[in-house]
């Protein structure tokens, strides 16, 4: 009897294995090796201290990927307001228990990496906003704005609490994709329109009291990178020289001259983009760019494929906040906005964001194999679905 | 259980909920598409500045004379030196071959197929050499061709290589400093004014040259040295390496100023801040004790001395043996308020203007953050981020009749009248006095002593975070140094990043005492004598 379960288990699992989207899988692991050789020339041409840790959390990722795609979707549309309210108290406690870096306290530490509650947030907030939505009948409730008034306060909670971290790029990454998608699901226009209007006439007062001075310091240094050299303005500056000094292949792997100099402090992660530039150059900038973009693109094509809502809303969510993560990074990395603590997905340095994207992708490749199933909307077994 | 690919009908509702979605997926994706191609046209038009290096990869030039910058004493570290550089007009040349040869005998780098082609080509305004010494010129000329012409243009030559690049700076494509002094005074530079430093090239050469040396021993990976004048806040020497050198401009990638522009836990040092403070608000006398027999446990985490004494120590030994037990029972009595207003007496609330266009702000946890545990890690040094150019001016006050003085790099009129804060008593300077000496006579600092020079000082060393967690391996070490310490003139403040222990030492090696220490003594020895300082022998003499 047991034997048979067994059997009927892990033929499931095989059978699902067998579907699953691997295009998928190839894309972000050509992602990954850009990244690991980057982490690799980084360390001045050696495995320690950032390549050979961020392989196994690759592999750690893989198998999340795989896990999350072979679960039933219903197992996800039935613990998602779990995930979110676990995700927010992990946030809030941060504030408490976290580890303090330079002033800010952003992270827990797990031991093999730190979470970082608030990348975790991103996806929590997508589930949620899914499920929401997933159950209303009528089509009518999509015109009535008040049915909109708890998916907001689902995001404007947990992008209050990053706030006064104090983080207020991480609050307004949250909050500008998590509107987005809020859009994509059919929240009316005029909301947005109105929302500009209110930002617009709340400014100045947030100028005044809600910013700290190291966030105002980098509002005016990026309006005049003359004004800072440290903050945003060192950064702008000596990233651009290093943009610059790639040209258009680079100047070889291994051979960017700042990765042993130390001149760009931390620059596995945030700032890796530049060294990529470096030593690869314009070219090597766009194939890695262009992989993003085939990525978030193919997702979008998914989205479209998938005769559930639920399963739509996902996908097309998971592909707004990998572009938000991209655009916000390599904007920042070029000048064309302030410097905001954004990793590349799966280039950067760091446990958290992996993890965060993997499990996203993970859903993607999840509602892929779903795709042809409608979910009912009544409720049904073990986590109230 | 198996049904992925099992089919059902798409009821009407799903289907148009997923319409109206789709539209506005497009919407977005035309957005995200245009946002892509904005990055990618700003990540083109980034790169394009460097273009300017095809006809321009030997140095930085200028067409008009910008001022030189000067040292304390006259020494030139940074000057405009005329030069001439030949270019070919869109007239013909009339003998190719003779000219050709001519110019290749007296322009020997040029190569004879470039040179040919230049010549034939009839465009406007060609290059052929850039930056030649007036004679050579002078000798072009005589060949008569109306189609070589000159231009003068100016050639910023730095004589000191990269010995003091980090405080000078560096020069951008065009004729604007894009670093250091340069970039700071770049307006008053390009109207021929002179800028003189408050650097002594000669101290600096000597700490220069001592922290180079100890790479090879004690194989840090960064290092920086200053020395200050701290009765008139004035900075005789600033080493930061890794260096780079100036001169060679788009082959050289500018270092980061470590003197003012990066932050460190500091570590024991800050122990001087937390004992003046709680001397100069009387919340503790010499004869003070503290017992430090017991680690002291806070939030959760545990407070325990590297050189444990395992006894009643007073206020001199706290100090002495760097007791991080007794330091933070000092800090519980001087209470967060006290603690916070000497932090911004002595500077660490904003970055300091010397000169230097670089300067970082102090990472100091905001005050209406700050808890116990913070109180107690930041009087011992620990959660609290300062420059070495922060750390040296601020120390100095513990001494300098207690008065704070922004340092400055440029003997500049503003710098110089700028108000002194009184911070600590002169009776608590007296004592540091000694508390200082005799960390050098008893305690972590022995290996300084010298028959030459009396000398006071403080050792710190602190664990790197990284990752998010303390490194046991990866430390900083520093050592403030006051000379000579009866009538203390000079600091001089070492840092080093990532030491390695010497083999002989074992894991202790780490420690400052036994790296940024005897650095400092072999550079007293040299600068001693340079800045005026007489040695104890000659007293007694």
């Amino acid at each position: 009897m047991l034997s048979e379960k067994i059997l009927q288990f892990s033929s499931y699992v095989f059978y699902k294995l067998l579907f699953i989207n691997y295009f998928i899988l190839i894309i972000l692991s050509l992602i990954f090796s850009i990244g690991i050789a980057l982490l690799y020339s980084a360390a001045g041409g050696s495995m320690d201290p950032w390549a050979s840790k961020q392989l196994i959390r690759f592999i750690i990722s893989i198998i999340l990927y795989l896990t999350v795609s072979i679960i039933s979707i219903k197992f996800w549309l039935g613990t998602s307001y779990y995930i979110y309210i676990i995700s927010l108290i992990l946030l809030i406690s941060v504030n408490y228990f976290g580890n303090t870096g330079l002033g800010a306290q952003r992270w827990i530490n797990l031991g093999f990496f730190n979470l970082q509650p608030s990348e975790l947030m991103k996806f929590a907030i997508l589930l949620s906003l899914a499920k929401y939505f997933h159950a209303e009948r009528d089509l009518s409730f999509w015109n009535n704005i008040k049915n909109f008034i708890i998916p907001l306060f689902l995001i404007l909670i947990p992008a209050y609490v990053i706030f006064i971290q104090p983080d207020l790029g991480s609050s307004l990454i949250l909050l500008m994709a998590s509107l987005t998608i809020l859009f994509v699901i059919g929240l009316s226009i005029w909301f947005f329109v109105f929302s500009c209007i209110i930002s617009l006439i709340m400014a100045p007062f947030a100028w005044l009291y809600l910013l700290y001075d190291y966030q105002k310091d980098r509002i005016l240094t990026f309006l005049d990178p003359l004004r800072d050299p440290l903050g945003a303005g060192y950064h702008i500056i000596q990233s651009k020289i290093a943009l610059g000094s790639g040209g258009l292949f680079g100047k070889g792997f291994l051979n960017g001259s700042q990765s042993h100099l130390n001149f760009l402090p931390e620059m596995q992660t945030d700032f890796i983009f530049t060294l990529l530039a470096e030593e690869f150059g314009i070219f090597g900038s766009l194939i890695l760019l262009s992989l993003f973009i085939v990525l978030i693109i193919y997702t979008m094509i998914i989205s479209f494929i998938c005769k559930s809502r639920f399963a739509c809303f996902i996908v097309i969510g998971v592909a707004i906040n990998i572009f938000f993560y991209v655009f916000i990074n390599t904007a920042m990395v070029t000048g064309l906005i302030p410097v905001v603590g954004v990793p590349l997905p799966l280039v950067s340095y760091g446990g958290t964001s992996m993890m965060c994207v993997m499990f996203g992708m993970g859903l993607v490749s999840n509602a892929y194999l779903n795709r042809n199933i409608i979910i009912p909307r009544y409720k049904d077994g073990l986590f109230g679905w | 259980m198996i049904n992925a690919d099992k089919s059902i009908k798409v009821d009407g509702l799903e289907k148009s909920i997923i319409d109206k979605c789709k539209q506005r997926i497009i919407a977005i994706a035309v957005i995200f598409f245009v946002s892509f191609i904005t990055v990618n046209i700003k990540l083109i038009e980034v790169s394009k500045p460097l273009k300017a290096k095809d006809y321009s990869n030997t140095a930085i030039t200028i067409n008009s004379k910008r001022g030189d910058i000067l040292d304390r004493n006259g020494n030139i570290v940074a000057i405009s030196m005329p030069s001439w550089s030949l270019y070919k007009n869109k007239n013909q040349i009339y003998d190719i071959k003779n000219t050709t040869k001519i110019l290749l005998q007296l322009i020997p780098e040029l190569s004879e197929n470039k040179l040919k082609k230049i010549l034939n080509e009839d465009k406007n305004f060609q290059y052929i050499a850039r930056h030649l010494a007036p004679n050579i010129a002078k000798k072009i000329n005589k060949i008569g061709e109306p189609a070589l012409n000159f231009e003068k243009e100016y050639l910023r030559v730095y004589p000191y290589n990269d010995e003091i690049s980090h405080i000078i700076g560096y020069l951008g494509t065009e004729k604007d400093g894009l670093a250091g002094v340069e970039k700071k005074y770049n307006n008053i530079l390009n109207k021929g004014k002179n800028i003189h430093l408050t650097i002594d090239t000669r101290v600096q050469f000597r700490v220069y040259q001592e922290l180079i040396k100890g790479i090879d021993l004690y194989k840090y990976k960064a290092a920086v040295g200053i020395v200050l004048e701290i009765n008139t806040g004035e900075v005789i020497a600033g080493v930061s390496l890794p260096s780079f050198d100036p001169n060679v401009y788009a082959s050289f990638t500018p270092t980061k100023n470590q003197i003012t522009n990066s932050v460190y836990e500091m570590g024991s040092i800050f122990k001087s801040f937390t004992i003046a403070a709680a001397l100069n608000d009387n919340l503790v006398t010499n004869d003070s004790k503290f017992d430090v027999r017991e680690p002291l446990k806070l939030r959760g985490k545990t407070i325990t001395d590297y050189h444990g004494e395992d006894r009643i120590l007073d206020l001199e030994e706290v100090f002495t043996y760097s007791s991080n037990i007794g330091t933070a029972q000092i800090a519980q009595k001087l209470g967060i308020n006290s603690q916070y207003s000497y932090f911004k007496n002595l500077g660490f609330n904003k970055p300091l203007d010397t000169g230097i266009f670089e300067s970082v702000n102090p990472v100091v946890i905001p005050q209406d953050k700050v808890k116990e545990l913070d109180l107690v890690l930041m009087s011992y040094g620990h959660s609290i981020n300062i420059s070495p150019m922060h750390a040296i001016s601020a120390l100095s006050a513990t001494l300098n009749e207690g008065e704070y003085i922004e340092p400055m790099v440029v003997k500049d009129d503003k710098y110089i009248i700028r108000p002194r804060i009184k911070v600590f008593s002169t009776k608590v300077t007296e004592t540091m006095k000694k508390y200082y000496r005799n960390v050098v006579v008893e305690g972590t600092a022995k290996k300084i002593q010298s028959k030459l020079y009396k000398v006071g000082g403080k050792t710190g060393t602190s664990n790197k975070f990284i990752d998010g967690k303390q490194s046991h391996k990866k430390v900083v070490s520093s050592f403030i140094s006051f000379f000579p310490i009866d009538e203390p003139k000079y600091a001089l403040f070492i840092l080093l990043d990532e030491p390695k222990a010497l083999e002989e030492t074992r894991v202790w090696g780490r420690t400052a005492g036994f790296n940024a220490v005897p650095i400092s003594k072999n550079i007293i020895t040299h600068i001693a004598p340079i800045l005026g300082v007489k040695s104890t022998n000659y007293n007694e003499l």
